[in-house]
């Protein structure tokens, strides 16, 4: 598979998977036995019905789930992208009533794949920014909260 | 490649920016690799970007004042174009301010994603995400999430 087509799986993935909603296009796009390298948020769900099963519950309570891809950036195996998920905080969200409000948070994300699945995943997303617009974390504008 | 880039070069200059600049503290290889226009966009607040060799020097000083120790190991490193993307694992023990915590002694472990532009043959834009829950949490400032 060239990088293009990689570029284009992972585009489907975000698209189509996470976007519409379609799950039943995750078994084209991704391998079965799925390795997620999280973070201290939303954790490392391994394989793809646990991530299926995880995008189907995000669609309940997060309606109207968007990704925006800034860029891709491809090599070899991997495939890199930068975005801005949007979504409406219509249902309990890390134990925070739905309020109707939009949520929206930055992201990077590192795929591998395996002959045109993708078969692992590193990200890391601005997570304190969704527990602050969620009223979970203190919203602090000073430098001293923000350095690092 | 489009525009004539050398993405081996793109992510040999990338290395040396783990590796000289933060792991070995060496500020004055910034002159040689950033750009003069570098800018670092912070994650959610533009009004904590850095700007320029200085402004480069200012953000590697800051983190390493809360994090002497700091190691960034590279685990992922790729490139296209006049991009270069990064996965590293950072480890480091808290002995300054960090994120407006003093400090701890408590050693550190996260992960930090980046995409990083080239210009003219130096690093010229970087955008980087840490995993700061992760880091507040080990720190005790937030509880685990349920």
């Amino acid at each position: 598979m060239s990088t293009q087509d990689n570029k284009q799986v992972v585009r489907r993935f975000y698209d189509e998977v996470m976007g519409e909603g379609r799950v039943d296009v995750l078994d084209e796009v991704m391998v079965e036995d799925f390795v997620d390298h999280g973070e201290a948020l939303f954790d490392s769900p391994h394989g793809r019905d646990t991530l299926r099963q995880g995008i189907e519950a995000t669609h309940e309570i997060l309606p109207g789930l968007h990704v925006s891809l800034h860029e891709m950036v491809a090599e070899g195996d991997l495939v890199g992208v930068r975005g801005t998920m949007r979504c409406r905080h219509a249902g309990a969200f890390f134990g925070v009533a739905g309020t109707g409000h939009e949520l929206s948070w930055e992201g990077i994300a590192v795929f591998r794949l395996a002959e045109g699945r993708i078969a692992e995943r590193w990200f890391n997303s601005d997570s304190i920014s969704i527990l602050r617009q969620l009223g979970l974390a203190p919203s602090r504008s000073g430098a001293e909260s923000e350095a690092g | 490649m489009s525009n004539g880039n050398d993405t081996g070069r793109n992510k040999e200059l990338v290395r040396r920016c783990v590796e000289e600049v933060w792991n070995g503290s060496r500020t004055e290889v910034i002159a040689e690799i950033m750009h003069p226009s570098f800018r670092r966009h912070h994650e959610r607040n533009p009004d904590f970007d850095s700007y320029g060799q200085d402004g480069c020097e200012a953000w590697v000083k800051a983190a390493r004042a809360a994090l002497p120790d700091l190691h960034l190991a590279v685990e992922l490193l790729f490139a296209e174009d006049d991009r270069v993307m990064l996965h590293l694992l950072g480890t480091g023990t808290h002995r300054g301010d960090l994120y407006g915590l003093p400090a701890s002694g408590t050693p550190l472990r996260f992960t930090v994603t980046a995409v990083v532009r080239l210009a003219e043959g130096k690093i010229a834009e970087c955008w980087a995400i840490p995993d700061e829950l992760g880091i507040r949490q080990q720190l005790g400032a937030v509880p685990p999430l349920g």
